[in-house]
């Protein structure tokens, strides 16, 4: 197997009283496509965002690619927050994101959505940064639609935009949160497709999602999550063929 | 009650006069204004922040600052205060201090309010392509809260223009001064005041149908990202 | 300046007690009945704005541009000074403020009433009519009920104004707050004292009433819960608040 990109250790978070992750223990290994599913309100997505700390996991530990990443937060010292708070860009542009709702930038016009990591996170000037984020908008079939800004452009190419946006960046794993959910039915293939091209290029994803036959196509391992914590993992088959209760009854609700 | 005789020529012989009034409104107003952004940026900072202990303070400010009337707020400063530190403010200074602090609050809650108006999301994916806090708010989230905030600001500059009216009663020589002056003189209050009050209105009205052109204009081709 | 004073002489104004509070009281009753006819004339005007006839309609378009366009110092003067001398009638100081905070008011909440009427779904005006019921049973029980609710809060904030914009009718010499305290304040030399404890009781005033119209649109929100849970969504929520 290769080599462990990705582990979350007893990952845990809460917001007040109410318990939304814990316990998560977790390990990915580069190349491999998990997918992430359970009913609603499990704690699926913000699992994802515990991954970048987007929202910071209260517990546990994050490791990627060998180094450990700790919520850090004092009430008092200023300096030393702001210190720690500035090492998080280092993580999070490593790792591409890709939401629900798509959340392109709508005051800037496709090719700028896509520029704007590459210049401002990477550095690169405007010249090179075009370039390759015109490679990258052309790779997922949006090559006409440059300038456009994002009011002009369709559900499923605004998701696009912001697949194009996260790649453009080379991250070494990709997180798609329920991409396809906010879409029209007929604009899910689409991106589904673009997300198996991803996968069979050998990138490393993990992806929350609803669409059962994609997720038992395309998956190394399948999660299934309930109230925050990680019921059962294993292979597509494996999970297809599980006897835990409560994954049988969301499986069987959903398959039908 | 048929005795009265209008004395209109009355208003158009102070028309310099009340003009010069007018200015000084004016520039009581912007600069009331100005210390009103200020002081706003700051209490919607610590509003946003994410120390607990900040925000309870901000949140004090404003509420103090929002809740005192205008009037009070005014001779609390020009008498008040100065008395009481021997600070010798002018009354423009008192003025414009007391307008930047009502309207201070306002403003708090104008920038607060457009910052939250912008999807959270926004700042998801900014920070999920790596940018730190403070380019993802510059380069993301303000531009988009901008268009929500400036015509909410143009708003609250409108009523400050006319909480601005009420200088006049620490002596500043505005345009209500100038008509309180003339009429007393010339017993014509109904003239003098009849005219203040349609140029304020002529005021107020047009600066806040720009206020509207500009949020038609700001909002057009606006949609969800 | 006399320094063996203390920093804040609170002699004078326990000595100026039961005249501040019967200022407070003034002001408190100006504020209460200004709104009150504000909202009956901004009732008015609202339907004004929503008939059918267009004079009506440029009418009250007007009377709200003039009334939301006047400062209120100017409006105050204007009837208190202005009126006596052109028309010849004589209205006494408290009356001239309650009519000058009713109609600066009544601009604004026209349009608070009107926007309320008009956010009320079409679909509630037909599915009454559909019933057979009359025009104005339309209005009385079924759109009027439902633009209620949704008005209340812009109308507290409404009141709230008119707490504090009633100490400007100190100018015309109503013997309010604001009055009191500038006539104790010359007289005790304490203006730093007086207009202090001025500020702070219509701080309490204007905090007490914003609670209360918070309490109200809590309780209102009830009827609209389907709304709020239906544009949450479990995963995002919790990390808006905690992220």
């Amino acid at each position: 197997m290769n080599p462990t990109l990705l582990q979350l250790k007893n990952v845990g978070k809460r917001f007040g009283d109410h318990v939304v992750l814990s316990e998560i223990n977790l390990e990915i290994a580069k190349g491999e496509v998990v997918c992430v599913i359970g009913p609603s309100g499990s704690g699926k997505s913000t699992l994802l965002r515990c991954i970048n700390f987007i929202a910071p996991p209260e517990e546990g530990e994050v490791i990627f690619e060998g180094r450990s990443w700790k919520r850090f937060h004092s009430a008092l010292n200023f300096i030393a927050n702001r210190k720690y708070e500035a090492q998080l860009p280092k993580l999070r542009a490593e790792i591409g994101m890709v939401f629900q709702h798509f959340n392109v930038f709508p005051h800037m016009s496709a090719i700028e959505n896509v520029m704007l990591g590459l210049t401002k996170v990477r550095g690169k000037n405007r010249n090179e940064a075009r370039e390759i984020a015109e490679r990258s908008l052309r790779q997922v079939g949006l090559g006409d639609k440059l300038d456009q800004y994002p009011e002009k452009l369709s559900g499923g190419q605004k998701q696009r935009v912001a697949i194009a946006r996260a790649l453009a960046l080379n991250p070494k794993v990709m997180l798609f949160d329920e991409v396809t959910s906010a879409l029209d039915p007929e604009l899910v293939t689409g991106i589904l497709d673009e997300m198996r091209r991803l996968a069979s290029d050998g990138m490393t994803m993990v992806v929350v999602t609803h669409e059962m036959n994609f997720a038992f196509q395309v998956a190394t391992r399948i999660v299934f999550m309930d109230a925050g914590r990680i019921v059962t993992i294993g292979t597509p088959d494996e999970i297809r063929n599980t006897t835990e209760p409560r994954a049988r009854a969301f499986l069987s609700s959903i398959l039908g | 009650m048929d005795g009265y005789q209008y004395n209109w020529d009355v208003v158009w012989q102070s028309l310099p006069e009340l003009r010069q009034g007018l200015i000084i409104t004016l520039q009581v107003s912007i600069v009331g204004m100005a210390l009103a952004v200020v002081f706003g940026l700051l209490c919607a900072i610590g509003r946003l922040s994410q120390y607990g202990y900040l925000r309870k303070i901000s949140i004090v400010i404003i509420d103090f600052s929002r809740s005192i009337p205008l009037f009070v707020l005014l001779f609390w400063v020009y008498y008040g205060l100065s008395l009481k530190f021997s600070i010798n403010l002018t009354a423009f200074q008192a003025g414009a201090i007391a307008l930047g602090i009502t309207g201070g609050a306002y403003m708090a809650e104008v920038f607060r309010g457009g910052i939250n108006a912008v999807d959270f999301g926004q700042r998801e994916a900014a920070l999920a392509i790596g940018l730190t806090q403070a380019k993802a708010f510059n380069l993301v989230v303000f531009p988009q809260a901008i268009r929500i905030i400036i015509p909410q600001a143009v708003n609250v500059y409108v009523g400050l223009l006319k909480g601005a009216t009420i200088v006049s009663v620490i002596g500043v020589a505005d345009m209500i001064y100038v008509a309180q002056y003339v009429s007393l003189n010339s017993f014509t209050p109904f003239e003098m005041y009849s005219a203040v009050g349609v140029a304020f209105i002529a005021l107020t009205v047009s600066i806040a149908g720009l206020a509207y052109l500009l949020e038609m204009r700001l909002n057009r081709g606006r949609s969800r990202g | 300046m006399a320094s063996e004073q203390p920093f804040f002489d609170f002699a004078p104004i326990w000595q100026a007690k039961s005249l501040l509070i019967e200022g407070f009281g003034i002001a408190m009753f100006s504020a209460i009945a200004g709104i009150f006819f504000a909202i009956l004339l901004g009732l008015v005007v609202a339907m004004m704005r929503l008939s059918r006839y267009r004079v009506l309609r440029a009418i009250a378009f007007i009377y709200t541009q003039l009334f939301r366009g006047v400062p209120l110092y100017v409006l105050v003067l204007w009837i208190y000074f202005g009126l006596v001398f052109a028309v010849g009638i004589d209205i006494p100081r408290i009356p001239s403020g309650i009519i000058a905070l009713a109609l600066l008011n009544s601009g604004y909440l026209s349009e608070t009433f009107r926007s309320g009427i008009l956010a009320v779904d079409k679909g509630q005006r037909e599915a009454g009519e559909a019933l057979g019921l009359r025009p104005w049973q339309v209005n009385r029980f079924i759109v009027l009920p439902q633009a209620g609710r949704i008005v209340v809060p812009p109308t507290g904030n409404q009141f709230v104004d008119a707490i504090k914009d009633s100490a400007i009718l100190s100018i015309i010499g109503v013997p309010e707050l604001m009055k009191i305290a500038q006539e104790q304040a010359n007289m005790y030399y304490r203006p730093f004292e007086f207009y202090t404890v001025a500020g702070l009781l219509y701080l309490v005033a204007v905090i007490l009433v914003s609670k209360g119209i918070s309490r109200l649109e809590r309780r209102l929100a009830r009827f609209s819960r389907e709304k709020i849970e239906a544009s949450s969504d479990a995963d995002k929520t919790v990390s808006e608040v905690g992220g």
